[in-house]
């Protein structure tokens, strides 16, 4: 059987979307949760507020799995029966569309993480300012959101 | 859209009528008490007195205790926590009738205060001599077969005995050891096994000491330490096992006295509420100027209260006299926020970034519909909308939230009426559960036409940014300031627009002629001449981060795409599992139900935050100008209870 090297990079789009960004919110969700039980450990009140600030580098590993499925659907994984082997140039294309999310989601949850870790110190001193130790993360996020718009923009325009 | 004006207000009452009158103004909660300097009253200005001071560190300490016994009592007998109860403290109800009682005669609670202190400390007393028994009576287990009083083991004149354990694998070559030595003997008796370690009874001549004990400490045997009684082991276990059960009982007893005064904890919770407001009371009265017989106190109330506040007090107190003052030109007043219903709960957003400074306009009114707007954009899901609004309003009052709390749920449940609407419009149902169709159109299919939607939304969000600081400074008088710094960019950026739109001809002749206007224009304020036509030109510059700013919109796109996307990867996910036999409908439920609660949490969370920033960098940005200090009035609020009023039931 003859290899369709497009839909192998396509595959490999899907890799590196859910891969990578998954990856990075992992490492910033795991710092965050040492972090958290940090301040929990002293102050057993603080566990909500803490989880929501642990939660927030979170996003970016979502936004890969997203994309990496939005791939997945428009090149007929769901659907083997009708599923076309892609031609290189089209599996390219899918590969690009899915690198914005793997590199920006990868290193802005690390970054994001590092905002949150700052922002954990907020909640241990001034729970009443939680509003203001999300903002500084949600900050970082833009980029995740950008990222992801662009792969989401580039993958709508690839023709089949 | 401006600030609520503010009025310095000055009460002059009779000393002895004081606390009637904090009574009152706590009641009105209108004025904000400042402290009355000694120039204010110069030359009738007398010190407080140290009574007062004396009465502070006595509520002080009377708090202390209170707070001491309630944490006491908290950590031994945990209340109940729900989910609510992790994210937020909740404060305990009680009936107003008994935080009345508790109002009127402090005493009795105070005193059980003391109790709970007391009882605390037998019980850790108790606590501890049990300790004590239960770790002698772990020693003497393993010695309960050995039937001689323990005093009786020792030296004798002859003979040496000892009771000691080993390890266990060491016996065999012990007594191999022992039997060797004919001249020595020793008599070697195995007590008891326990996990590792035997427990021996041994036996030898007096003048073997030395060579016997060379052999036993090589064989690691270490002597037990036990208590010295007349009684055999399994006697003297006994009556310690009886004097343990006695101690258990007495703190048991008194665990359980505990806890049917934890019964009474609300009234320390109300006793604790009750005396920060007689601290909150003291506090405040020594802001108070006297002269010895009247009592002048001087404040901030909104001017739109002083008459009210006026005729209270002095209906009320009919020798008190209030009248209104003009501050002095140093003197800055707080800053109170003064917006209808429906905006009011977006203070919240506007204080978190900062509160206006006095005399600057108050953005909230002109953002709050932007918020609603882009928190329905963000989350975009008509089910979420809906599972939205019924949790605010649940939350709302399963809480009885109050103050901030409570314009926080109220953002939430416009966010969640916003969301539905936007929902509708775009046929977003739970992602595609429901089969519902779209009214407008669907932003997943056509993803630019929304991009577009959202950047417009953008530039007319920063259009009306511009506007508030635009009307701001008609207000003040600088009409011109008005025209050059926000009039010109409101033309300059409108042909922009008009030449992305396709109105090329006329858009570039507008934004052109913005463009020389603001050349000239925004170097006004230097001096020399050539700095004037630099510094205009510079401020063209300003084009690349009104460019930022509208392109930072986008983001309404991508999260209302992302909320939804998720939703039908959900959607999809959980028809994936339908199909399996007997359990997959259990699976897909399963699935849906937590699958779309996580993703509406994370999204609301993310419409939230989204659409503050999108007020304090891009909005914040053209029109803020923080700084500020927020009017607080004078006013006692519980913090670890609420009191309801008889007429409803305590739950």
């Amino acid at each position: 059987m003859e290899i369709a090297w497009g839909s192998v990079l396509a595959f490999l789009g899907i890799a590196i979307a859910v891969v990578f960004p998954g990856i990075g919110s992992a490492r910033a969700l795991g710092r965050l949760g040492e972090h958290a039980a940090g301040v929990v450990t002293e102050m057993s009140d603080r566990f909500g507020a803490t989880l929501i600030l642990q939660a927030l580098p979170g996003t970016q590993g979502i936004y890969g799995l997203l994309i990496g499925f939005m791939i997945m659907t428009k090149i007929g994984v769901f659907d083997l029966a009708n599923f076309v082997p892609l031609t290189l140039y089209q599996g390219s294309m899918f590969f690009l569309a899915a690198v914005p999310i793997a590199v920006v989601g990868l290193l802005s949850a690390i970054a994001q993480g590092k905002a949150c870790a700052g922002g954990m110190g907020i909640i241990a001193k001034r729970p009443e300012d939680l509003a203001k130790a999300i903002t500084y993360p949600a900050m970082v996020e833009t980029y995740a959101v950008l990222a992801f718009l662009a792969s989401l923009l580039m993958l709508n325009g690839i023709p089949l | 859209m401006s600030l609520a004006p503010m009025a310095k207000i000055a009460i002059l009452i009779p000393d002895n009528l004081k606390n009637e009158l904090l009574g009152l103004l706590q009641k009105l909660e209108t004025v904000e008490i400042t402290e009355c300097s000694e120039a204010d009253l110069s030359p009738y200005y007398v010190q407080s007195s140290e009574t007062v001071a004396d009465r502070i560190s006595e509520l002080e300490a009377d708090l202390k205790k209170v707070g001491g016994s309630i944490k006491l009592l908290q950590e031994k007998f945990r209340p109940k926590q729900g989910i609510i109860e992790q994210f937020a403290s909740l404060r305990t109800p009680v009936s107003e009738e008994l935080f009345v009682s508790v109002a009127n005669e402090p005493g009795s609670v105070m005193a059980l205060c003391d109790e709970i202190q007391d009882l605390e400390r037998r019980w850790s007393e108790l606590q501890k001599t049990a300790g004590d028994y239960q770790r002698i009576l772990d020693e003497l287990t393993p010695w309960l077969n050995f039937d001689a009083p323990l005093a009786e083991v020792g030296n004798t004149a002859t003979t040496v005995s000892k009771l000691g354990s080993i390890e266990s694998r060491e016996l065999a070559e012990l007594t191999a050891e022992l039997a060797t030595m004919p001249d020595a003997p020793v008599h070697l008796e195995v007590i008891s096994q326990q996990g590792q370690r035997t427990f021996l009874f041994c036996l030898y001549q007096r003048q073997d000491q030395e060579l016997v004990q060379t052999v036993l400490s090589k064989y690691g045997f270490s002597e037990a330490k036990l208590p010295q009684s007349d009684a055999d082991p399994k006697t003297e276990h006994q009556r310690l096992q009886d004097k343990l059960t006695q101690i258990t009982e007495k703190a048991n007893a008194v665990h359980a006295e505990l806890a049917r005064l934890n019964e009474a904890i609300t009234k320390l919770l109300s006793l604790n509420d009750i005396l920060s407001f007689e601290l909150k009371k003291a506090t405040v009265a020594q802001l108070f100027g006297d002269t010895g017989h009247v009592l002048l106190i001087s404040g901030w109330c909104r001017q739109v209260d002083f008459a009210r506040t006026k005729e209270a007090i002095e209906s009320t107190f009919p020798v008190a006299v209030v009248e209104e003052q003009k501050p002095a030109e140093d003197e800055i007043p707080p800053v109170a926020l003064y917006n209808p219903k429906l905006v009011e709960p977006y203070e919240n957003v506007t204080t978190t970034a900062g509160v206006p400074v006095p005399g600057s306009a108050d953005p909230t009114p002109a953002f709050a519909p932007f918020f609603f707007i882009f928190f329905g954009m963000a989350l975009g899901d008509a089910g979420y909308g809906v599972l939205l609004t019924a949790m605010a309003l649940w939350l709302t009052k399963r809480t009885r939230a109050v103050g901030d709390g409570l314009k926080f749920l109220r953002v939430l449940l416009m966010g969640g009426i916003s969301s539905f609407i936007f929902g509708v419009l775009t046929g977003s149902w739970f992602g595609d559960l429901l089969p519902i169709k779209t009214i407008w159109f669907n932003p997943a299919e056509d993803p630019l036409k929304m991009l577009i939607v959202s950047l417009a939304l953008g530039v007319v969000h920063l259009f009306v940014g511009l506007g508030v600081t635009f009307v701001h400074n008609l207000r003040q008088g600088r009409v011109w300031d008005a025209i050059f710094d926000q009039g010109l960019w409101w033309v300059f950026i409108g042909g922009i627009c008009l030449i992305l739109i396709g109105f090329s001809t006329v858009g570039k002749v507008i934004a052109i002629a913005g463009g020389i206007g603001l050349i000239f224009t925004q170097g006004r304020h230097e001096k020399s001449w050539l700095k004037k036509f630099f510094k205009g030109l510079m401020s063209l510059t300003d084009v690349s981060s009104w460019l930022s700013d509208v392109l930072s919109y986008s983001r309404l796109l991508a999260l209302g795409l992302a909320s939804g996307v998720i939703g039908v990867v959900i959607n999809d996910v959980s028809q994936m599992v339908s199909g399996v036999p007997v359990v997959g409908l259990v699976f897909m439920a399963l699935i849906l139900g937590v699958g779309h609660v996580f993703n509406l949490l994370i999204n609301v969370i993310s419409a939230y935050v989204h659409s503050s920033r999108l007020q304090y960098v891009e909005f914040f940005g053209k029109c803020f100008e923080s700084g500020g200090r927020l009017f607080e009035p004078f006013a006692l609020r519980t913090k670890l209870v609420q009191v309801i009023p008889d007429q409803e039931k305590v739950n």
